[in-house]
Parts: structure tokens; sequence; C-alpha cells
């Protein structure tokens, strides 16, 4: 399904759409006004449907499907509240927009042109929504196997507030025809990426050489614990643990801010393995409580278990294994994804390495999730942001996101804007 | 007589035994001739007197795909060099054995699948152009593919062969309009054509000719085989049922003259749909669904993942492969063609709920073929 001016069309009358969008978006931009506030009224109403049930045929689908857990759907709808949006345009946009004086002013970029890459439910709309609130016309490629859901809220966001139809263009590009995708990156002031390093460089190749290509692509992120928090001892540090577990489970560590494995600061193999041995027990225990994988994950998981059993030998990993959960110890200093789906690494970092090894990684940090004593959260903190981590949670917190929320080190409307100079005469 | 000699590449009751004695000579084979593949099995706690007392092929230790790309393992004699060619040693036993056997497998399956014509055709080939130079130490994929497509080709005489993806300098550029220009020559002609290989060309070809509004009907007898590497024909993004519908309609192909073939570097052996769009299992290998978290061999008709066993290969201890495909073998007598070895049917890739991301088809177009289509 497209999305062009309001409308919705099907799929074969890409072609068409694809002629008239430059105008389109010529004619948008020549006719701008700020839009801020209309797009963040219609979110805020499209929220309070959500919740009142009036989605609930695609919502209980996506339920169903597993796709998005019950906790991340409340969150993201939770994040189009009329409240939250304000907040984040106040904390990113709000304190430029007053300091900008007569001459100085904030603008949008222009053409936004936001590729996705369905790797979450949510996501492409949310992107999207962003760009708009900046004031940006925005033309979204969906993700493959797209539920509709984009398409169907921005529609609906048009009819809530039509005069936003011409800030919006969802396209569906099969990917036979991705050449197509080349005049739109050519026309976009900017280019949202939402993937890896292929995508990137394929962009990179499409566009212009002074194209802006913001890339929120994949990020490694992983829980920093002390070796006390192993021990047996009070609820608080088994909360802690458990909290961390739940977090895998529930994200099945497919976000950027999921926790891939566990740092342990130490440079003791012993206290690596008490410590996979430990974690493996909790997370098992944990995983029990959530809906068993689909077949295609459990063979998955299956598969790339026997080849790290295979290659023991060259890597000396330990691999732990319970029931649909998995823990690789090793004494391994990298960095590195996990297999996802409750399979985790645990890896030594002692906090004198934190910032000479994070360091190798940078453009990939992003959350940690600090499990350790109160009294050495400041330090630890400080030493990781100084790595270049952007955000210290609580381990359970790793994904929850607050209002006005920083994304990767930036604020996103802030990227979709540029400060422009007007003097007057 | 060999097991590669048979005239009916399905009899598979009959060649049972054969097909065993085969499996555990290939089996010792390896153990003995490939360092890498003896240690990784000791691992798993085999050596010489239980590989002599095991008793089937559900008992083979199997490697996965994933293994093999990242580890070399070749099974040499000593005192034999593996790169040298059959001609010039004149008795490199693996690659002479392989390809004999190859040529085997070829004619029994190309006869039962009525490939087999004297009549000359045209071949278009959807895939790469040949004199693909192999990569020092790297199992190079386009050749394999270019390779599985080119030994398709090899059915009936050749009159023309024209490639999609031409090899200009060393950089492949897809060619479609020249595949549409060939196409409108030979539709005025008598000679049959024959259009083999990926999928995913083949539906990018019939897709921009139905945009064109071009309508041909090719010359009597000729054909489409869709394949290529197992990765290839399993593209996800193209549905059979689209394809044979375009092909009726662009190119008057009708559906009982589309077929499927697939063919794989890490499993060479041939296997080619039946009138039906089934792939059986023919005496040259034979499939293990295995459960997904003990890997149990399963029932037929229970999802699962696919192991592929042949004792073809002696340069490589390819004997048992885990693929990452999840499938399902069915009862033959399910398929209702004739044939009477069970089938199998791929349900995709392990790791499902990830459908394929942007960036892997992305990458799999090739930065290349990008500007070009």
């Amino acid at each position: 399904m497209i999305l062009f001016e309001g409308k919705l069309l099907p799929e074969e009358k890409l072609n068409i759409v694809l002629e008239k969008l430059w105008d389109s978006c010529l004619n948008a931009i020549e006719n701008r006004t700020d839009i801020s506030v209309r797009v963040m009224e219609a979110c805020g109403r499209i929220s309070e449907k959500i919740k009142t049930g009036e989605y609930d045929d695609i919502i209980q689908q996506l339920l169903r499907s597993g796709t998005f857990p019950e906790q991340q759907l409340e969150e993201a709808v939770s994040r189009l509240d009329r409240e939250h949006l304000q907040l984040k345009y106040e904390m990113e946009l709000g304190t430029l927009r007053r300091e900008c004086n007569m001459t100085k002013r904030l603008e949008p970029l222009g053409i936004l042109f936001h590729i996705a890459v369905g790797n979450v439910n949510g996501f492409p709309f949310y992107s999207v929504l962003e760009g708009m609130i900046a004031g940006n016309v925005n033309i979204l490629k969906l993700p493959y196997m797209d539920n509709g859901l984009t398409v169907r809220l921005f529609h609906e966001m048009v009819q809530e507030e039509p005069i936003l139809a011409p800030y919006v263009c969802v396209l569906d590009i099969p990917f036979t025809k991705l050449a197509e995708m080349k005049p739109l990156a050519e026309m976009a002031d900017g280019i949202v990426v939402w993937g890896g390093d292929e995508t990137v460089r394929a962009m990179r190749n499409m566009a212009d050489p002074s194209t802006e290509i913001m890339n929120w692509g994949h990020k490694i992120s992983f829980a920093y614990v002390t070796p006390d928090m192993f021990e047996d001892g009070d609820d608080a540090k088994k909360d802690a643990l458990y909290a961390l577990a739940e977090h895998i489970c529930d994200t099945k560590q497919l976000l950027c801010s999921s926790c891939q494995g566990i740092f342990v600061d130490s440079e003791d193999e012993e206290v690596i393995l008490t410590a996979a041995e430990k974690f493996l027990k909790i997370l098992e225990e944990v995983s029990a409580r959530y809906p068993r994988d689909a077949i295609g994950i459990r063979g998955k998981r299956s598969i790339e278990l026997y080849n790290e059993e295979l290659q023991t030998r060259f890597t000396g990993r330990k691999i732990r294994k319970g029931k649909d959960v998995s823990v690789i110890a090793s004494m391994e200093q990298d960095l590195t994804p996990s297999y996802r789906y409750k399979n985790c690494w645990i890896r030594p970092l002692a906090r004198k390495n934190i910032v000479r090894i994070l360091k190798r990684n940078r453009e990939y940090l992003q959350t940690v999730g600090l499990i350790c004593p109160a009294q050495e959260r400041e330090t630890l903190a400080d030493l990781l942001v100084k790595a270049g981590i952007t955000r210290v949670a609580e381990a359970g917190d790793m994904s929850y996101l607050t209002p006005g929320e920083v994304h990767d080190g930036e604020y996103s409307l802030r990227s979709y804007c540029r400060i422009v100079e007007v003097e007057n005469a | 007589m060999s097991l590669f000699g048979y005239r009916n590449p399905y009899d598979t009751e009959k060649t049972e035994k054969n097909f065993w004695d085969n499996m555990k000579k290939n089996f010792i084979y390896h153990y003995v001739w490939c360092k890498a593949y003896r240690l990784m099995i000791s691992a798993q706690g085999w050596d010489a007197e239980r590989i002599i007392k095991v008793s089937s092929v559900k008992d083979i230790p199997f490697m996965s795909t994933a293994y093999l790309k990242h580890h070399k393992m070749r099974s040499v004699p000593l005192d034999k060099p593996a790169r040298k060619k059959v001609s010039e040693t004149g008795g490199q036993k693996s690659a002479f054995d392989f390809e004999w056997n190859g040529l085997g497998m070829s004619l029994s399956m190309g006869k039962v699948h009525k490939l087999r014509s004297l009549r000359p055709c045209h071949y278009i080939i959807l895939g790469y152009e040949p004199k693909i130079e192999s990569q020092k130490g790297k199992k190079n994929r386009k050749k394999a593919v270019a390779e599985a497509a080119y030994g398709f080709s090899c059915f009936a005489p050749a009159k023309s062969r024209t490639y999609a993806l031409k090899n200009v300098n060393g950089e492949y550029k897809l060619d479609l309009d020249d595949i549409k220009d060939k196409l409108t020559y030979f539709m005025r002609g008598r000679t049959p054509v024959r259009i083999i290989g990926a999928p995913f060309l083949a539906y990018l070809l019939l897709d921009m000719m139905k945009e064109k509004n071009v309508r041909y009907i090719l010359p009597k007898n000729s054909m489409i085989a869709f394949g290529g590497g197992r990765k290839e024909y399993y593209t996800p993004s193209v549905d059979k049922k689209t394809l044979y519908r375009l092909a009726e309609e662009v190119l008057g192909i009708s559906e009982d003259r589309c077929m499927e073939f697939f063919k794989a570097v890490e499993h060479p052996v041939l296997y080619c749909s039946c009138p039906k769009h089934h792939f059986h299992v023919p005496v040259y290998s034979r499939v293990i669904i295995r459960d997904v978290d003990t890997f149990e061999p399963v029932e037929n008709g229970t999802p699962g993942l696919v192991n592929l066993v042949t004792p073809m290969v002696n340069s490589a201890p390819m004997l048992s492969i885990m693929t990452d495909d999840l499938g399902i073998l069915h009862d033959g007598a399910e398929c209702g063609c004739g044939i009477e070895t069970p089938y199998l049917e791929i349900l995709g890739r392990v790791g499902a709920e990830d459908i394929p991301t942007y960036a892997e088809e992305v990458e799999k177009l090739d930065r290349n073929m990008l500007g070009e289509v």
C-alpha cells in the first residue's frame, strides 16, 4: 500500500507516484508552514485511539505473532502521547527556538528520505513522525513484510489533520525495483537510515555526495557487572540480574539498546565461568515464563551453538546451554553482537581497561546496563561515558525510553533541522 | 554397479545397500585423509572403532554449512597434491571420481526429467558468465553457481548461449535488455529456447518485459528451468506461482514447461523437480530432517532442520551437511507424480522471524548491479 498526498493507493501505482513525487515535494516545501503542533496533536489523538482499542484488529495480530511483545507495544504507544512529544520538542528544539533572534532561525532540512529496516515494528512510523515534527517533507521506504500498520497510522493522521497530507509519502518498493530509489535518494536533503553498514554503503552510492546521511544503525549494548553481584546474598543483587534476564527475554536482544552480553569487572577466568553458570540459571528460569520461540529461531540457535561447539578448540569459548537459552563464556574482550534470542556472552573487562578496550568499538557503543554496588556507580558510569557510551541505565531499563530521550548521543529532531540566518534590511 | 551409474535415479530401494557401502567408504576416506575433519569429529568422540561400527546414515556426524564456510577442509592423500588437474596427473582420484559421478548423475537425471534432447536449442542463462577466476584459497560462490547453470545447459546441444550477467573487464553487469532482444529474435525462429537461472533474475526479466507490454510465444518445446545454488533457488521474495504466471503471460511457456533444479557447492547432488514441482530425493543422496532442539531425526511430515547426505565428494568431507534451512520431507506417495522417493519441501531459512532485511537484499543485488538494474 502506498500513501501519497493523503490518499491510499495500491502498489501498482508506484510508477505514477514516483513521477509526481518530486513536484509534490517541491510544492509542499514552497507552501511550508509550521506544522509541529498539528503533528503532535494528531499523533496524540491517534495514541488515544490505540489505547481505546480502535486499532485492535492490527494490534492483536502483532501481539499474536509475538513480534511485538505487550510491554514494548505499551511503550511504543506511550511515545506517541501528546505530552511525551511536547516534552521532546521542548527539550530538543525549544531552547534553540528561544535562543534564535530575528536573523537566526531554526528551519527543517527540507526533504527527508527514510529507509526503514524491519527489525522492530513501529520504528518506521516514529522515524517519519520525528521528521514531521521538525517540519520536513518525508518520504518513507517501508521495510519488507510490513504489516500495514505504518501506512494506516499515517493515513489516520492525515484524516485528523488534512493539512499534513503533503508532508508524508509512504512507499512500498519491492526489492526488484530498488533502482527506483536512486532518484529519491538524489532529491532528498537528508537520508535517514535505520540499518547496518551495508545499507548505509548502498545509500551512499545512490545519493549525492553532499546529501547528509543520518544513520541510526547497528549499535551494540551490553551489561557491565561487578563480580560481587554474582555472589549469593541480598535480594537487591538478585533482582538486578533477574531484571537483566527479563530485559533480554522481552527484547529478544533485537533492539539497539538490547543487552548482547555481559562484561564482568574482572580478569579472572574462574570468576567469568562462575558468573556464566549463575546467569544461565537465572536466564533459563526467566525464559521459561515466556512463550517458546518459533521453530525457526530454535533451529537457528541449535545450529549456531553446534558450530560454536565444533570450534571450541580454536576459540577456547565455554558454551553453557539451557532450555532455549545459552551463555558463552570466554576471555575475549571484544564487543560483538550475540546470537540474539536469549543467547548472550560473558567476557572480562576490568574497570582499568574500560576506556582503552571500548574505544576500539566506539561506533557501536550505545547503552550499558550497569549492575554494581551503589557507592561504585558514579565512578563506573563515568568511565563508561568516557569510553563513548551514550546511555547508562539500570539493567532492566536498558530499552526503556524516557521522554526526551537522546538517540545515540544526539537529539534526532535537531539533526533534522538546520539554523539559517536571514538578515533584515 | 556404481551408485552414480544407475539408470533410474529414483530406485532408492534397490540401491540402499550400495548407497550405504559408498557412504561408509566415504566416511572412512575422509577420516583418514582429512586432518581437520578427523580432529573435528574426534572432539565429538569418534574414533576408528566407532566408525567401523556405525550402521546408519543418521548416525554419521554432520557438519554445518557455516562451519564449512569458515574452515578450509580438504581430503587429500598425502602423496597427491590437491591442486593438480585430472589430465596432468592422470590419476587425481578425488576430482576424477567426482566428475565421473557427476556425469552419471546428470545423464540419469536428464533422462528421467526429459531434459536430454538431440535437438539444438538457444540457451538464455540468467546467471554469471563463466570464466570466473577463483580467488586463491577461497571457494567462489559465483563460480559454483555459474557452473551449475552451465551444467544444465549441456542436456541439449547449444546453438547459442546468452548470459544475463556479463563479465566486462572482470566486473559483472546485468544486461536484461540484451536478453529481451535475443528473445525477440529467437521468437521468430523454430529453435527451442531454454531459459535457465536464478528465479530472482527471471522475475526481473519477466517483470520488465511485462511492463513494456511484451507478449511472445516462444517456439515449441521451449522451457524454463529455475535454479542454481541452494540459496539462489530459495530466494524467498519470489513466489513460484507468480513466476509461472509471468512465464505463461510473457513468453507463452506453460507451467508444465517450467521446472526447478538446484545443486549446492557443499552438496553437489542435482535435484530436479517432478511435474508437480516437487524435489524428490534421488538415489545419490538422503535427506534427514532433524528436530530443531535435539537434532534427532523426525518422521516424514514433521518440520525440522534439513540435513543433506551424499557419498559423492571425495575432495572434502562434505558427506553430511547441516544446512540452515527448515524443511519437511513428505512421503513420495503424497505427490502422485509416480516417483516414489520422499520429496523435500523447503520452508525457509532458520531465524525465520527475521524475514530478509533490506541490507541483505541490497547486498545480494551486488554493488555493481545496483546502478544497472
